[in-house]
């Protein structure tokens, strides 16, 4: 009797325990913090939605306390979240929307800005800034490329807090020592490739690229070579003929061993430490090379080789104002102290991302001096074409990255992978 | 404890404090387990957008479209190779564990080594993770640095298709030993000195004395255990999600990974939900069939 009632038990709690183990652990929870305080009950209430590190949200913060200044009887509740995907940005946001806790302004990244306005969340801002003497004096700093990044159909939704590109950096001293000239603006994928082969050394302790596979870093080489992921009416267009070139170009680099494996490699630790030759990157990495101790005589930068035209990528994030706000003049103010030169200057002494307009990225006080073409990051802004990201940004940037994961391990010759790739984007983006 | 029934009986007081005691784990269990099941299982037969909240009933449509989607297909065969390395590995690794800490090394050591080994289930995954990446690179890896020294050529370990699979055992052995390590020495702390000794006098080796005695004493554990770990395997995520993120191309993508995937990438909630259903259903079977095997294996007193 007492052996039953035992295996009875033990069905039940492993009954009870397949079922919390098959409920899907999310593991976004409370990774987000909440800045709020309930004694002022009664008051107005706003809510930004925010994502970055710890340090974001501080100068976030700071913006707010200084629209508080103007505004005392208003709340501000600040949700910062971590972003690694930004489908999780939009769900965390619709999970918001339907608690009835939907986000007044918004942070959002250019990749997710279509994905948004399809759906109906944002407003558009045109009016509003043309109304406005300081937001349309802003709006006329901006580099035109990065406020088409977050327009759609003409209407603008966000006004940028700052951005990020992609340039090419190399070892000045390995190219000293292999007799290489430092390459110019406007060299091309031939020029780029002959000198990576002629830093690579045998005993596989210096490569000269290190390719990384991932979307950003990847664009460059699509944008340079003329194409894109998706067309000018947004229709994806994985197979194109430039797009196979390119990818064939990478998998040469991969195939002949001039970059180190590009999908678990770090390249910009391995460049620190100086067994790369040149890798691409944009601001973000600068401050921790510095840290690592490379001077503008170890290192600069140069725009990306050419092989069709020139060109780089850039994303970024811009503050939006949510479509159903209950408060819009409030926001709006809002909004003003989130992109105020203040809070701009703020974030790009972060020394992340690259300040939305050209005074500020082309202040050698802000920007710094290293490399000694630091400036050429700016370039590369005004050169570049936004990140593809149409509606099924989710769905594009998860089959591309696969299919170049099968060309790199040796799956799929790259005509073949792309074009699977292809079918896929195309069976969600219907 | 009157008439003719021996079964003690217990005062209506007792039953219901006994109730009153499950009532929070079973409020809990209904509102995040069983009606989330409901929904998903409702879900499954509809195409839902998560952005109106508007779903249109497609009858068998999402099973149709997974079932003969090639991805699901790898994904399933990824998760039964997982199901059944990760839950042998795990709990093969956790006995030979316990056993070492429990009967070989001296007392003193043993303590230290039990936390030793338990230690990895205690640290976060993630931060973990970043440094079995870097052990696994392919190129200034160590763990291939050292296969260099023995003559081992570079092995890609996130990056080839063959070999994606194995460092996301490695990992997950690695980190889930500890626990299968600690419950079963829980069973073996029953079994009986006198026992081990009477038998050792009789001229039985270790080797018989452990499967004819340790085992035996011990199974009610190493079962549950199992079934842990099967259960485990089945819905796998973190580990890959952090080491390998499914790849290089579907390699090493489990049926939770694909379902999150769907979900939350795609906000393709039917057919993310179709996967679940199948998923749990998966379970389901395994597990039954585990137990109606347990019924010759496993002793209980």
């Amino acid at each position: 009797m007492k052996k039953r009632m035992k295996r009875v038990v033990a069905l039940l709690l492993a009954g009870v325990m397949m079922f919390s183990m098959t409920a899907c652990e999310s593991k976004t929870e409370d990774l987000s913090s909440t800045v709020q305080s309930d004694k002022n009950i009664g008051k107005t209430e706003l809510r930004v939605l925010n994502w970055g590190s710890t340090e974001e949200e501080r100068i976030a913060n700071d913006a707010i306390a200084r629209f508080n200044e103007a505004n005392p009887d208003v709340e501000v509740k600040q949700t910062c979240v971590p972003v690694d995907s930004w489908s999780n940005f939009i769900q965390k946001w619709i999970t918001m929307s339907t608690s009835g806790e939907a986000p007044d302004v918004i942070n959002l990244g250019l990749e997710a800005t279509q994905m948004a306005v399809s759906n109906d969340l944002l407003m558009p801002l045109d009016d509003i800034v043309s109304i406005d003497e300081d937001l349309s004096g802003l709006k006329d700093e901006y580099a035109s490329a990065l406020l088409d990044g977050f327009s759609v159909d003409g209407k603008l939704y966000g006004l940028p807090s700052g951005t990020q590109t992609m340039v090419m950096y190399y070892n000045k001293v390995m190219f000293d020592e292999a007799g290489l000239a430092y390459p110019k603006d406007g060299w091309t994928w031939d020029e780029f490739l002959s000198d990576a082969k002629a830093l690579t050394k045998a005993d596989g302790s210096v490569y000269g690229f290190g390719l990384s596979s991932s979307y950003f870093q990847l664009t460059p080489w699509w944008s340079t070579n003329g194409t894109a992921l998706v067309t000018t009416d947004s229709k994806p267009a994985l197979n194109s003929p430039e797009m196979v070139e390119a990818v064939e170009f990478l998998d040469s680099m991969v195939k002949d061993k001039v970059t180190p494996d590009p999908i678990s490699s770090d390249v910009y630790t391995m460049f620190a430490s100086k067994q790369l030759a040149m890798v691409g990157a944009g601001r973000w990495v600068l401050n921790t090379w510095k840290d690592a101790g490379l001077t503008n005589d170890d290192f600069d930068c140069v725009q990306w080789p050419v092989n069709a035209k020139e060109g780089s990528v850039y994303g970024g994030s811009a503050w939006c104002i949510g479509k159903n706000t209950e408060n819009k003049e409030l926001s709006v103010e809002l909004l003003k102290a989130m992109v105020s030169e203040e809070t701009l200057k703020a974030t790009a002494e972060g020394g992340q991302q690259v300040p939305p307009t050209e005074s500020l990225a082309t202040n050698e006080e802000i920007m710094g001096t290293t490399p000694d073409n630091v400036m050429g990051i700016w370039k590369a802004v005004t050169i570049a074409s936004p990140i593809a990201a149409p509606t099924f940004f989710g769905d594009l940037e998860q089959s591309t990255l696969r299919c170049m994961e099968e060309v790199f391990s040796g799956e799929k010759e790259p005509q073949q992978a792309l074009d699977t790739a292809q079918s896929e984007v195309e069976a969600q983006a219907k | 404890m009157r008439g003719k029934n021996n079964k003690p009986k217990y005062s209506r007081q007792e039953t219901l404090t006994a109730y009153l005691f499950t009532v929070p784990s079973f409020i809990g269990f209904v509102c995040f387990v069983l009606i989330p099941v409901i929904w998903v299982f409702i879900i499954s037969f509809r195409q839902y957008n998560v952005f109106t909240g508007a779903s249109v009933f497609v009858g068998l449509d999402n099973f149709k479209s997974i079932l003969s989607d090639s991805r699901s297909v790898s994904a399933l065969k990824n998760t039964l190779w997982y199901t059944i390395l990760c839950s042998v590995g795990n709990t093969g690794l956790g006995l030979i564990l316990a056993v070492l800490v429990d009967d070989i090394l001296p007392k003193k050591v043993s303590v230290l080594f039990r936390s030793v080994y338990f230690f990895p289930s205690l640290v976060g995954l993630t931060f973990v993770a970043i440094i079995w990446q870097s052990f696994f690179q392919t190129d200034a890896g160590v763990i291939n640095y050292y296969l260099n020294l023995l003559g081992i050529d570079k092995v890609g370990w996130l990056s080839n298709q063959d070999f994606s699979k194995v460092a996301v055992l490695i990992l997950d052995m690695w980190k889930n030993a500890g626990i299968s390590m600690l419950l079963i020495l829980a069973g073996l702390q029953n079994v009986n000195r006198g026992l081990l000794e009477a038998a050792e006098i009789d001229g039985a080796n270790a080797f018989q004395r452990f499967f004819k005695i340790i085992i035996p004493v011990a199974s009610p554990q190493i079962f549950f255990v199992m079934i842990m770990n099967v259960t485990g395997a089945l819905r796998i995520y973190e580990s890959i999600y952090v080491l390998s993120g499914g790849g290089p191309g579907d390699s090493s993508r489990s049926l939770v990974m694909l379902i999150a995937e769907k979900g939350f990438t795609s906000f393709d909630y039917g057919s993310a939900s179709a996967l679940s259903m199948l998923l749990l259903m998966l379970i389901a079977i395994v597990t039954v069939v585990q137990f109606v095997g347990s019924i010759w294996w496993v002793h209980y007193e």
